[in-house]
């Protein structure tokens, strides 16, 4: 198992961005992407012009766009085609969302807390869905912005609650390039899961379909085993982003086991050893979040993916 | 080739519009070497008799995520400032899309041919069949906001 760094959210010139298509490789090329999207405003004119900027450089592109309604935006990954988002009806989306996913996108919902009206008109998710099983994942970290008004700690908050009704949603970030980034430092990334033989574009993708994707800021929590009622969790620390390995040290490590609403097992042991935890009969799903120090939004450093116990998933 | 007007529009938007999509159809009855799309709109930012009101619903979103007290007066400057109407476009062709340009520009300008096409949309070939052209009319901050669009093909 590998963990594929992917940069999900990002714009060029081709809609409100300031770098070209090439440009925007470039810099992901720079700052060590591994995987870059490329999700323009409602237009998908940049596509043909990826594998002549690409050819050759250490990263892998994914062809997508972020389909802007008035009611909130769709990330649609792997896709490259219009759509009659202007009929949207914002009581009842699902027609849309079907119609997105029936032509192959992975579909999610970008930044779907952020501060709304009149700010930011329609950044927000306003419109009513009543089926979020047409979604594939969520956007629950935007760092374009501060978190507050980005709702992220809401956003979060949201994709636990849908995963503890039961929907099988991936938890993703986005940076939402329009420029460059004024800092990278401490802020939240996506990794997915991939194997060995699909580390790559497809890789990532299949780890949104299967809802394998971590959000981090560098160590990366995952369990490794389960037998019966137990579940082996190990973190990964050796993960190059921000400086990880070197930040490591000097952190108060902090592990919280969710399994279910309002329910979790903390630690305070250090991340260096595998952690085995005892999980209740009733668990249908599980959450692993690590910290420094406290265990709020402020100090989270990352969440796992979801796991559902007694399903193969390792 | 002789430059051919295609489309020449204008209208007023009330604030009560606020959010919604005024299409253009017309059908090409010949080829052209090159389409120009021209849109524009006055009013891009609040008007002063409605200013505090906008920055009273400005305040009540953002306190809804924060306690005001804790906004750094630069901060709330920026985010009072924020507000704007935008009237973006997209341009369709027999139901595909041709591109579409989001960009907070007041004045947009399109080029459309076979060669290259302005950055957002693909290059195309003016040809006869059903050519469409939107405009995405966002939160229209003041009344009597006019717009105009007119294309041209050569």
């Amino acid at each position: 198992m590998k963990f594929r760094r992917a940069e999900l959210h990002n714009h060029s010139t081709e809609s409100d961005g300031t770098m070209s298509v090439a440009e925007l490789i470039d810099y992901a090329v720079e700052h060590r992407f591994e995987t870059l999207a490329l999700t323009d405003h409602n237009t998908y004119s940049g596509h043909r012009k990826v594998a002549g900027a690409l050819a050759g450089k250490p990263l892998d592109v994914i062809l997508g766009v972020e389909t802007t309604t008035f009611f909130g935006h769709i990330l649609c990954l792997g896709y490259g085609a219009g759509s009659d988002w202007m009929s949207l009806n914002p009581y009842a989306p699902e027609g849309l969302l079907k119609y997105l996913k029936h032509q192959g996108a992975l579909i999610g919902l970008a930044h779907p807390m952020c501060i709304g009206e009149p700010i930011s008109v329609g950044c927000q998710c306003t419109m009513k869905i009543h089926d979020y099983s047409l979604l594939d994942y969520i956007e629950v970290v935007n760092t374009a912005a501060g978190d507050t008004l980005m709702g992220n700690a809401q956003a979060l908050a949201l994709w636990e609650e849908l995963l503890f009704e039961g929907y099988r949603l991936a938890a993703v970030t986005g940076k939402d390039i329009h420029q460059p980034p004024a800092r990278l430092e401490n802020l939240f990334t996506t990794f997915a899961q991939v194997d060995e033989e699909a580390d790559n574009a497809d890789g990532v993708l299949q780890a949104i379909r299967t809802q394998k994707t971590i959000i981090s800021k560098g160590p990366l929590p995952y369990v490794a085993a389960q037998e019966g009622d137990t579940v082996q969790i190990q973190v990964d620390n050796t993960n190059p982003y921000d400086s990880w390995p070197e930040k490591f040290g000097g952190i108060a490590p902090v592990m919280e086991l969710v399994t279910g609403p309002g329910q979790s097992q903390i630690s305070r042991d250090p991340w260096n050893a595998p952690f085995t935890f005892q999980i209740p009969a009733s668990c249908r799903c599980l959450l692993v979040k690590l910290y420094d120090g406290t265990c709020d939004y402020r100090h989270l450093l990352a969440v796992s993916a979801p796991f559902y116990p007694g399903e193969a998933q390792l | 080739m002789k430059r051919k007007e295609l489309i020449r529009v204008e209208g007023l938007l009330p604030r009560a519009f606020h959010l919604g999509h005024i299409t253009y159809t017309v059908v090409l009855e010949e080829p052209m070497e090159r389409l120009r799309i021209v849109s524009a709109f006055d009013k891009h930012k609040i008007e002063p008799e409605h200013r505090d009101e906008l920055a009273q619903a400005c305040r009540e979103a953002i306190h809804h995520y924060v306690p005001l007290d804790q906004v750094p007066p630069a901060a709330m400057d920026r985010l009072l400032n924020i507000p704007k109407t935008e009237i973006n476009l997209s341009v369709f062709f027999n139901e595909e899309l041709v591109g579409c340009m989001l960009k907070d520009l007041t004045r947009k300008e399109i080029v459309l041919s076979p060669e290259d096409s302005t950055v957002g949309f693909l290059p195309f070939t003016p040809r006869p069949g059903v050519l469409k052209i939107v405009l995405h009319v966002q939160n229209v901050l003041n009344d009597n906001t006019h717009y105009t669009l007119a294309v041209e093909g050569d």
